[in-house]
């Protein structure tokens, strides 16, 4: 317990005297090298098919640490979001992208990876209202990029829609994620579509036949 | 119309109920009068006489006249008016989704949003009201036959017969794995 305690302050006079060793990162925030690296450490900890090194509580453990010596890291606080998600801890994993979507306000990051994913967690959790307000967020930021995140968002979005029975607008989405990125997910979920319509069209029948018979 | 004028009205029937049994007092009083009138008179007149009778006699006849002419205008009242109340109706959902539709309340042809809004309306007796929910209809209808869709896909990947909309039971394509989602928690 007390080397929990001490383990930040030990990390906090490491990154002091390596201070020379600060340098961007993946978004462009100046981080000492020690940081990033156990940054990194974590991130490998959280991925579920990194089985040999996988640990979700460690990985959200270590990132507290990043985060108690760095409270703008913004990359520590996506990560931390992944990895309450990954321990089925949403609440908390909402709290950590809303504090990074604020940094990223704060310090003009650009990035649109941070919605999408926030966006994909609240549709993993089925909050939809919160996953729809982040990934038209994420498509605004990604619209004309031609990146894997623009693809991304509209296989999301149309995934979205998909469950929420709109069907139109998903399939706008999936053809989008589909024909211009490759997505094999949205080809599937249009596919799913097709079917259900097709459900859809029997059922219509059947009630009119009842409706004709009374 | 005015209030004031409507509540006059409404009490038409009571007023005039009333009314014919004040003509019958008025003119009790008036007999009354005259009679006190030829009783001070030394040689008082038939046709004072007479006066005094024709008012006693038109006074019985306000006096039947009232009970069946009161009843007559208060069943008149009750087929012709209508009896009518205000009611607040409202659909109070704050977690409402887009998706599932606006609720409408149908009243006289005229429309009104309900779902958190609240709707103040005045309704007579066999008022007919209406409720639009054909498209939370629609959502359950594709609700159900995404679900239907979604097991058969389940049975058909866990080795079991699928069976589709078109009866189709041929082998279909296996559900890709979630390249999409791997890359999404690679982020970060």
């Amino acid at each position: 317990m007390k080397m929990r305690h001490l383990t930040p302050i030990a990390l906090a006079v490491a990154v002091l005297s390596f201070s020379q060793a600060a340098a961007q990162d993946k978004f462009g925030q100046t981080v000492p090298a020690a940081l990033e690296k156990k940054v990194l450490e974590a991130r490998q900890m959280r991925l579920p098919y990194r089985k040999e090194v996988y640990d979700p509580k460690e990985s959200a453990r270590m990132l507290e640490e990043v985060i108690a010596v760095k409270p703008d890291y913004y990359r520590a606080h996506f990560n931390l979001g992944l990895t309450y998600h990954e321990l089925d801890d949403y609440e908390k994993s909402t709290e950590s992208f809303d504090r990074a979507i604020k940094i990223q306000k704060e310090q003009g990051i650009d990035d649109a990876t941070l919605f999408n994913t926030a966006g994909w967690v609240s549709l993993k959790n089925g909050d939809f209202r919160r996953a729809e307000l982040l990934l038209k967020r994420a498509e605004t930021m990604t619209k004309g990029t031609n990146t894997y995140t623009e693809g991304a968002v509209h296989g999301n979005l149309g995934q979205l829609y998909f469950l929420t029975q709109r069907f139109d607008e998903a399939q706008r989405h999936l053809t989008i994620s589909r024909d211009e990125f490759g997505s094999k997910e949205s080809a599937y979920y249009l596919d799913l579509i097709d079917k259900t319509q097709k459900v859809l069209v029997i059922q219509e029948q059947q009630i009119m036949k009842r409706l004709k018979t009374r | 119309m005015d209030p004031v004028v409507n509540s006059l009205f409404d009490n038409a029937a009571t007023v005039l109920g009333f009314g014919f049994l004040g003509l019958s007092m008025i003119f009790v009083v008036l007999g009354y009068m005259n009679v006190k009138q030829i009783v001070n008179q030394p040689n008082p007149n038939e046709r004072a006489v007479g006066l005094s009778r024709f008012f006693l006699k038109i006074a019985l006849v306000f006096m039947l006249c009232a009970g069946p002419l009161q009843w007559i205008t208060l069943a008149i009242e009750k087929y012709t008016s209508v009896s009518e109340v205000q009611l607040h109706i409202t659909m109070t959902h704050p977690e409402w989704e887009k998706a599932y539709g606006d609720i409408y309340l149908v009243h006289k042809g005229e429309t009104h949003p309900l779902v958190n809004k609240p709707y103040r309306g005045v309704y007579g007796q066999d008022d007919e009201i209406q409720l639009n929910a054909e498209k939370v209809a629609g959502v359950i209808r594709k609700i159900q036959a995404q679900l239907t869709v979604v097991a058969s896909e389940s049975r058909r990947t866990a080795g079991g017969p699928g069976i589709f909309a078109d009866g189709d039971t041929t082998e279909q394509p296996a559900p890709p794995p979630p390249v999409d989602d791997i890359r999404i928690l690679s982020g970060g």
